[in-house]
């Protein structure tokens, strides 16, 4: 990091085939009250298979756009994206929705839930094929939610909701989780059954990039990365 | 939403029903006030005319068929009337034929409810309270047993001492078979291009009818029938007008209500669902919620039409709510209500599902 002589920039690393994700100098900006401010500047990353990487930083450094960006949600100014070796903004909107629907599992930050589904139901629209429901109550329960599958989001608290959206994030069994905070609001119980699903992920094959403001070491990161204004830092 | 289109649906329906119940007050009140033309026996005499309500003398019902082949009338109706002795008094016995209409159409009558009337009389109100008679008595008249079908309510005018029955029974008890005193001929089709309506009328029927005479009962009837051209010209207008202003109100609202929504479609969008996904999905809702609104809609104005049709557009109203609702407007109510909100939703969803979810997601 900046201030720490332990860390150094990465604004890309060398692409290895077997990368899950791969970014490259990826600039985004926004126009905020009339001036643009670039809030991802010249940024590179890599998740490999099997692995879990934590991306630290303080609020307003970039790393939710950065993980948009990732995850073809957000389409960078310049730069390049590679979800498991295809550029998710060189494809048509549907193909990128395809991409999303086979490979990445989103754990967004703010609680974006449909109402009017119960638990279950809004953990199976992540889920392609038949039996989502199904296999959705099942992963409830082991994220700690045995017997909230018929509740409405509503009617469930903070940190039930927040992993309402980790098991949406991973019902299809993804091959990239791009979570951030995926443990905010919850106790130290709950947080530790949604790192352990993390953790399985990663056993299973997935790369795992985690955005959390908790020490890295609590989700047992292989590697560490911190964003300030824009910019991105390895921690050695 | 589907309660927009409820409202919608309802003040289109309120406005169509009305509009319709008072074009048929319209033709009622044209009737009350002296109509169009009468065709009266050659040897009537006018003052005798105005002073008994009805014509001596005779046409033969033949002349009927010959006017209404010449189709210069919406409605002709056929009556008898004669004054005759009934107990202690007299009553003007009056026989009503069913009504014609031009062109083979089939129109609501204005005089109906007596051509059916063989063994049962209907009383004006006068008639019927010198008698004390009510609904349902039986009465004896010219040697003949009828039964009292209905009591009309008082109208100030000659008919509250009538006494009505079809034409055929009237014109046995009276022994005048084949035999008429007059014929309204109601609703003349001259077209508003022709400046005198009764000129050119007379110039058509008078050669074909002989032993007749034609009359016009005033100029109130002519400012009637161009006050009901204005009010049909004003309705062909408002009507389509109407109806697009609600058709602009749903489909506004769904397109706001599709707005609204960008967050759960960024939702679907993150979660990998296709465009078309998207828009069938948000489409599909707001149709649904379009066919319920508009079916209850179709319901709503028709309790509007039953609540305030009767002291809008006065008598008859409340008969023609009671009809009921339509098969086609429960259809017609919740297919155009289900189509607009559809169309209203799908652009917004379809530009939302196309653009990157994070954006939408932030709800810009």
């Amino acid at each position: 990091m900046a201030t720490a002589g332990s860390d150094r920039e990465n604004s890309g690393s060398p692409s290895r085939e077997s990368a899950l994700l791969d970014c490259h100098d990826l600039v985004r900006s926004f126009s905020i009250g009339g001036v643009d401010v670039r809030v991802v500047d010249g940024v590179g990353l890599s998740v490999e298979p099997g692995e879990l990487v934590v991306l630290g930083g303080p609020s307003g450094s970039g790393k939710t756009t950065l993980m948009m960006m990732a995850g073809g949600m957000l389409r960078p100014d310049s730069g390049s994206v590679r979800v498991c070796g295809e550029d998710p903004y060189a494809i048509s909107a549907d193909r990128r929705a395809a991409l999303r629907a086979s490979v990445i599992g989103l754990i967004l930050p703010t609680f974006e839930l449909l109402p009017y589904l119960d638990a279950a139901d809004n953990v199976a629209i992540g889920y392609r094929g038949r039996g989502g429901r199904g296999v959705a109550t099942e992963l409830l329960e082991q994220i700690g939610l045995a017997g909230r599958a018929g509740q409405l989001p509503g009617r469930m608290s903070a940190g039930e909701r927040r992993r309402l959206l980790v098991a949406r994030g991973l019902v299809h069994r993804p091959s990239l989780v791009l979570a951030d905070e995926p443990t905010a609001n919850l106790d130290r119980e709950s947080a530790e059954q949604v790192i352990r699903r993390l953790r399985a992920a990663c056993q299973g094959g997935a790369g795992v990039l985690v955005i959390t403001h908790e020490p890295p070491q609590l989700f047992g990161a292989d590697r560490v990365y911190r964003m300030e204004a824009g910019r991105l830092w390895i921690s050695e | 939403m589907a309660g927009v289109v409820a409202v919608a649906v309802a003040t289109v329906l309120l406005f169509l029903r009305i509009a319709d119940l008072a074009a048929d007050r319209t033709r009622i009140i044209q009737r009350d006030i002296g109509l169009n033309l009468r065709i009266l026996p050659a040897e009537a005499d006018l003052e005798a005319y105005w002073m008994k309500g009805y014509a001596d003398g005779v046409i033969e019902e033949g002349l009927l068929q010959t006017v209404h082949e010449q189709d210069v009338a919406n409605r002709l109706v056929p009556m008898l009337q004669r004054t005759v002795p009934w107990g202690e008094g007299e009553a003007i016995l009056t026989g009503i034929g069913q009504e014609l209409f031009a062109r083979g159409e089939v129109l609501k009558p204005v005089f109906g409810g007596f051509e059916d009337q063989d063994d049962e009389l209907t009383l004006g109100a006068i008639a019927a309270e010198k008698r004390g008679l009510v609904e349902g008595d039986r009465v004896s008249l010219l040697g003949h047993e009828f039964g009292i079908k209905r009591v009309l309510s008082r109208t100030g005018s000659v008919d509250d001492i009538r006494v009505y029955g079809s034409l055929v029974a009237v014109q046995r008890l009276l022994g005048m078979p084949g035999q008429l005193n007059e014929i309204r001929a109601l609703e003349c089709e001259c077209g508003e291009e022709v400046e005198d309506p009764e000129a050119w009328v007379r110039s058509v029927l008078e050669p074909l009818l002989p032993g007749t005479q034609i009359i016009r009962q005033d100029r109130l009837a002519d400012a009637r029938r161009r006050q009901r051209i204005l009010a049909e010209r004003v309705a062909t207008v408002a009507a389509p007008a109407l109806v697009l202003l609600a058709a602009l109100a749903v489909s506004g609202l769904a397109f706001i209500n599709g707005r609204q929504r960008r967050a759960e479609i960024g939702l679907f969008v993150a979660v990998g669902m296709s465009a078309a996904r998207i828009g069938a999905i948000i489409t599909w809702r707001a149709a649904v919620l379009g066919v319920v609104g508009g079916i209850g809609g179709v319901w709503i104005g028709w309790g509007l039409v039953v609540m305030i049709g009767e002291r809008l557009v006065g008598s008859g109203a409340g008969m023609a709510a009671g009809a009921g609702v339509h098969g086609s407007e429960i259809l017609l109510g919740g297919l155009v209500g289900g189509v607009i909100a559809a169309c209203g939703a799908w652009v917004p969803a379809i530009i939302a599902a196309r653009t990157d979810p994070s954006t939408t997601l932030r709800g810009e």
